[in-house]
């Protein structure tokens, strides 16, 4: 815009014109507007405030929703692929003729779950054995007990008879108990197992035994 | 009201949140550990800490279940097919001792015969004191 006094080239906002140094009344207008702008801006400002406010932090609170489902979404499908690829197990197998595939083959003539319980606690108990140690009650009981439960939960004649052929050679032959000792490795009148508490009368018979047995053979060895 | 429910919502959000960032960590850490416990090395060290305490109980066990196949275990596997026909035979030559029976003669000798063949003479080396001590708890002498 051009200076009403000089015609010089004012700007629309200068309250002054810069070549002559009067005021410039749109400049002056203008600058006043503004102040008026602002001073209503800070009245309204609380007003605003107030009704601005919960829509603010709504909007806000629906990104935070926003984010931490994503958040969630991306953890999740982490772990999930991290399932799914290491649940796939490698399978090996051994050699043939290898000592591992021997074993396995041929030595392993009796994997039944309650079978292997009651070996792993015979092999126990023979390691002490061998090293000079002597098995408490608790052992001995378990042994008893596994032994008992292995013959009721065999399946099949031929099982049962392979089972029932190992643990009268452990215990009649290799503990030396008396078939009265070992009672507990026959079946009741019925022909049935059944379920034989720790307690029952059988089983005390055949601990009390064995502990005699441990006994002896561990004096003679500590005599020795 | 709905910004009490979004407030909840973030509440409850962020620690379930907090359980799923803990849970990835934890599923890459446990990752790692599987990962290196199954290298060869580390399951090597597993079996003769196994062996070394003469635990013959579940040494055959562990090397099935993570399926030790490879030639580095074989001598183990040897070891515990000797275990296991000592103890075999010392059990059935008991029976047969305490004349339980013909079967049991039977079985006994039979693994008379294994244990000879496998703990007579070891194809591993080091597997020569175990096949002693082994024919020692017998009741043999292996020759010198």
């Amino acid at each position: 815009m051009k200076c009403p006094y000089c015609h010089g080239e004012v700007p629309a906002q200068s309250i002054t014109c810069p070549f002559c140094g009067r005021e410039n009344p749109e400049g002056i207008a203008f600058q006043q507007e503004v102040q008026k702008k602002i001073q209503r801006n800070k009245l309204l400002k609380p007003f605003l405030m107030k009704q601005q406010t919960p829509e603010l932090i709504s909007r806000m609170m629906s990104r935070i929703i926003f984010i931490l489902i994503v958040v969630n979404v991306v953890a999740y499908g982490f772990v999930f692929l991290l399932a799914v690829f290491t649940t796939r197990k490698e399978v090996r197998e051994p050699e043939k003729d290898s000592f591992a595939q021997r074993y396995i083959s041929e030595w392993k003539d009796l994997d039944y779950h309650y079978f292997n319980t009651y070996y792993r606690e015979l092999k126990d108990q023979v390691e002490m054995l061998d090293r000079g140690e002597m098995p408490d009650e608790i052992e001995i009981r378990n042994l008893v007990n596994g032994a008992h439960r292995a013959l009721e939960e065999s399946e099949g004649e031929e099982i049962h008879e392979t089972i029932y052929l190992y643990e009268v050679a452990f215990f009649r032959g290799f503990l030396g108990l008396t078939e009265e000792e070992s009672l507990f490795l026959e079946p009741d009148e019925d022909g049935e197992y059944g379920v034989m508490f720790s307690d029952d009368e059988r089983i005390t018979v055949a601990v009390e035994a064995i502990q005699d047995t441990y006994r002896e053979e561990w004096e003679c060895e500590t005599d020795s | 009201m709905k910004l009490i429910v979004k407030a909840i919502i973030i509440y409850f959000g962020l620690a379930f949140t907090a359980f799923s960032i803990l849970l990835a960590i934890f599923g890459v850490t446990s990752v790692a550990e599987d990962e290196r416990d199954k290298q060869l090395p580390s399951r090597l060290k597993s079996i003769e800490y196994s062996a070394s305490r003469n635990d013959y109980t579940w040494l055959a066990e562990y090397m099935e279940i993570d399926m030790d196949y490879e030639e580095e275990f074989e001598p183990y596997w040897e070891r515990a097919i000797m275990h296991e026909a000592m103890l075999r035979y010392r059990i059935f030559e008991a029976a047969s001792d305490a004349g339980l029976g013909e079967e049991f003669d039977e079985e006994a000798e039979k693994y008379e015969e294994l244990l000879w063949e496998y703990c007579e003479e070891p194809v591993y080396e080091r597997n020569v004191p175990y096949g002693e001590y082994f024919m020692e708890l017998s009741g043999y002498q292996t020759e010198d």
